[in-house]
């Protein structure tokens, strides 16, 4: 009798922990109706992204990306007899379950991985793909030696690249530094001192702020003693726009340089009026229609327009990043290549470069990310981003 | 002394947010003698709402005072259902559920509003005003008598006004409160609801120099706590110097020592303060264990 009971027990917890199971993982498939047994191959592709949480900002365009590019693909119908099906996870800003996400989508097959929304999350799950030999077209910065890493977000050096042409062009050579205390704000320093040896410019001054602090005049102050004749602001926001604003009631008349963290609806709308001297590195995509006419216009065009048209908002970088991966395994597979290797192989050593949208991306050497044509210096008039060409 | 002019003009900025915050942290303690880790939140609310209600087209004087009373409406909730169910539990159970509350707020305010930074313009549209060398905010001096209208109106609140009196009484001995006919469970929620709307009131006040984000009122929260320990727990007037102290010595040591170390500078103090005058520079010891 007793057994029984306990026998029942059992089941009952069984029963209750493969519900569990089932119900873990929070994948929102995109694909919409598979028709039974298809005639043609499905090529798998996995995407993780912080579609909720805290990273959402970030991940909410990319999630949207995913969703586009899927209604695309089902119009389009298979490409050469494969049909394309993007396996979405949302991780919820969470490393452990973008972890768990990646064992799901390897068990189930996925010929390449599009992911994550945050660089920590990346380097989580790096180590699966490298483990399972599929390519990570990775939509963050990261820093790694492994073969089959893509990085499609430009690196440190490619953005602060376009802060020293102009500082060259314009012969400025003395620079303060100015970044915020957390994992963003610190990484741009290291990458800007090499390029300012490489060009004589000399870092007169380095102050720290915290992302969330209320008032940087200190640090403005510290500055001025030393004379630059520009700042470059390394911080995320709400930091980069109060850094922007008490630079103006300082009275400062230098130009004021800050990062891609920046370059968000968010910034302009903290600096409104005060943006005489600031320039931003942003992507082209903020500022497509004001592009001369060119194939690069062209292309983002078509992706900004796909998508304000889908979502009724404009992309960002992330989302271009999103859609850069997805779009590079699509190529593969158009060239007839449907699996891990065969498509790692493709995007080496037979495509070796891909306009993306994010800027040129050089597949033979698939960790510098992002050339910096696909960003540019954007300047703030009337609220808007303005093309500084 | 035109840079010694700009800390310290920077400072009193910076520190007269401090004090805002500490009046709130100072006013719950009184009563309920519970530390309100949630009142850097209440800030945050007072604050988006005041910029969703201006984005609403509510004017400024009108959109003040509603983000005021949604923000006190929220911390009588806030009291009623999560403090007051276990009102009788020690003050430890108490502090730790504010902090349970800071953490659900915040995540509250984030799927709200998002993240990014809101502005609010300030009430009187000025440029900057340049004294002996410094630049100061017009809206610093907006902060700053804001903190001196608070002193005054809670000190007549306090200490003149029968409802004030019988709010000190519950904190100091409830059970003698209660027998001279004062209903100390409902003082609580007028605490947290007082609490809130002070919150609020600073939120709203330096959101036009700091912009407002969900996340904004954990580190002011935290810095209102720090003043209020240097300022001494139970004395709202020594909170606020407490938190002009904090403010200045955080702008020297930005600007003379070094800005990278200016946040562990400020908690130091707090260490130093908890190990040699835990009761704070302006209150003095009492017996009985509070």
């Amino acid at each position: 009798m007793k057994k029984a009971v306990k026998g029942r027990m059992l089941l009952a917890l069984l029963i209750v922990f493969l519900f569990g199971i089932a119900g873990c993982g929070s994948q929102s498939t995109t694909q919409t109706d598979n028709k039974g047994k298809d005639q043609g191959k499905v090529v798998k592709i996995g995407v993780i992204v912080a579609e909720t949480g805290p990273a959402s900002t970030l991940g909410h365009a990319q999630a949207n990306t995913v969703k586009l590019i899927q209604k695309e693909l089902d119009q389009q119908g298979p490409i050469n007899g494969t049909k394309i099906q993007l396996i979405m996870h949302d991780y919820e800003t969470n490393d452990t379950k973008a972890v768990i996400a990646m064992d799901k989508l390897i068990s189930e097959g996925v010929v390449a991985v599009v992911g994550a929304t945050q660089t920590s999350t990346t380097m989580a799950i790096l180590p699966k793909a490298v483990q399972a030999n599929i390519p990570l077209m990775a939509t963050a910065p990261v820093s790694t030696d492994k073969e089959n890493v893509y990085m499609l977000a430009h690196s440190s050096s490619t953005i602060i690249s376009q802060v020293v042409d102009y500082l060259v062009k314009h012969n400025i050579k003395k620079v303060a530094w100015l970044n915020a205390r957390d994992a963003f704000g610190v990484i741009g320093l290291p990458a800007f001192k090499e390029l300012a040896k490489q060009h004589d410019i000399e870092i007169v001054a380095h102050e720290e702020f915290d992302a969330t602090a209320s008032d940087m005049t200190v640090q403005l102050t510290n500055i001025r003693k030393k004379n630059p004749e520009a700042v470059i602001v390394w911080s995320r926001t709400p930091g980069a726009g109060i850094v922007a604003r008490n630079f103006k009631s300082l009275g400062f008349t230098i130009p004021m340089f800050q990062s891609t963290a920046a370059a968000n609806k968010g910034f302009i709308e903290q600096v409104q009026g005060n943006s005489d001297n600031i320039m931003v590195v942003g992507s082209k995509l903020s500022v497509v229609d004001q592009l001369p006419e060119s194939d690069q216009k062209k292309r983002i065009l078509a992706f900004r327009d796909a998508y304000v048209k889908e979502f009724g908002e404009e992309p960002d970088l992330f989302a271009a990043h999103a859609y850069d991966g997805i779009q590079l395994i699509i190529e593969a597979v158009k060239a007839g290549k449907t699996t891990a290797k065969d498509i790692q192989n493709f995007l080496k050593n037979e495509l070796k470069e891909y306009p993306a949208i994010s800027g040129t991306l050089d597949l033979t050497n698939p960790l510098k990310g992002a050339k910096a044509d696909g960003l540019t210096l954007l300047r703030i008039e009337n609220n808007q981003w303005k093309y500084n060409q | 002394m035109d840079l010694v002019m700009q800390y310290l003009v920077t400072g009193l900025t910076v520190g007269s947010i401090y004090a805002l915050m500490a009046i709130g942290f100072v006013t719950i303690y009184n009563i309920t003698g519970i530390l309100n880790f949630a009142q850097g939140e209440f800030a945050m609310i007072g604050a988006l709402s005041c910029v969703s209600f201006v984005n609403l087209g509510l004017p400024m004087f009108a959109a003040i005072p509603a983000a005021i009373i949604l923000t006190a409406i929220i911390g009588f909730a806030v009291e009623r259902t999560v403090i007051f169910p276990v009102r009788n539990r020690s003050v430890i159970t108490l502090i730790v559920i504010t902090i349970g509350v800071s953490t659900f707020i915040k995540g509250l305010g984030l799927i709200i509003w998002g993240t990014s930074p809101r502005t609010l313009q300030p009430v009187m549209k000025m440029g900057p005003i340049q004294l002996l060398g410094a630049v100061i905010n017009p809206q610093s001096l907006f902060i700053f008598l804001t903190v001196l209208l608070l002193l005054a109106v809670l000190y007549v609140f306090f200490d003149k006004t029968f409802i004030g009196s019988a709010l000190r009484a519950s904190e100091k001995n409830p059970r003698a409160a209660s027998l001279m006919g004062i209903n100390t469970s409902s003082m609580s929620a007028l605490a947290f609801t007082l609490a809130a709307a002070l919150g609020a009131i600073a939120g709203i006040m330096i959101a036009p120099l700091t912009d407002a984000t969900y996340e904004m009122g954990f580190l002011i929260g935290l810095k209102g706590f720090v003043a209020m320990v240097i300022g001494g727990v139970n004395n709202i007037s020594g909170a606020v110097v407490g938190g002009l102290l904090l403010g200045v010595i955080e702008a020297f040591s930005g600007g003379f020592i070094s800005t990278f170390y200016s946040d562990a500078i400020a908690f130091g103090v707090l260490l130093l303060m908890l190990f040699f005058k835990p009761t704070g520079l302006f209150s003095k010891a009492t017996g009985e264990r509070v």
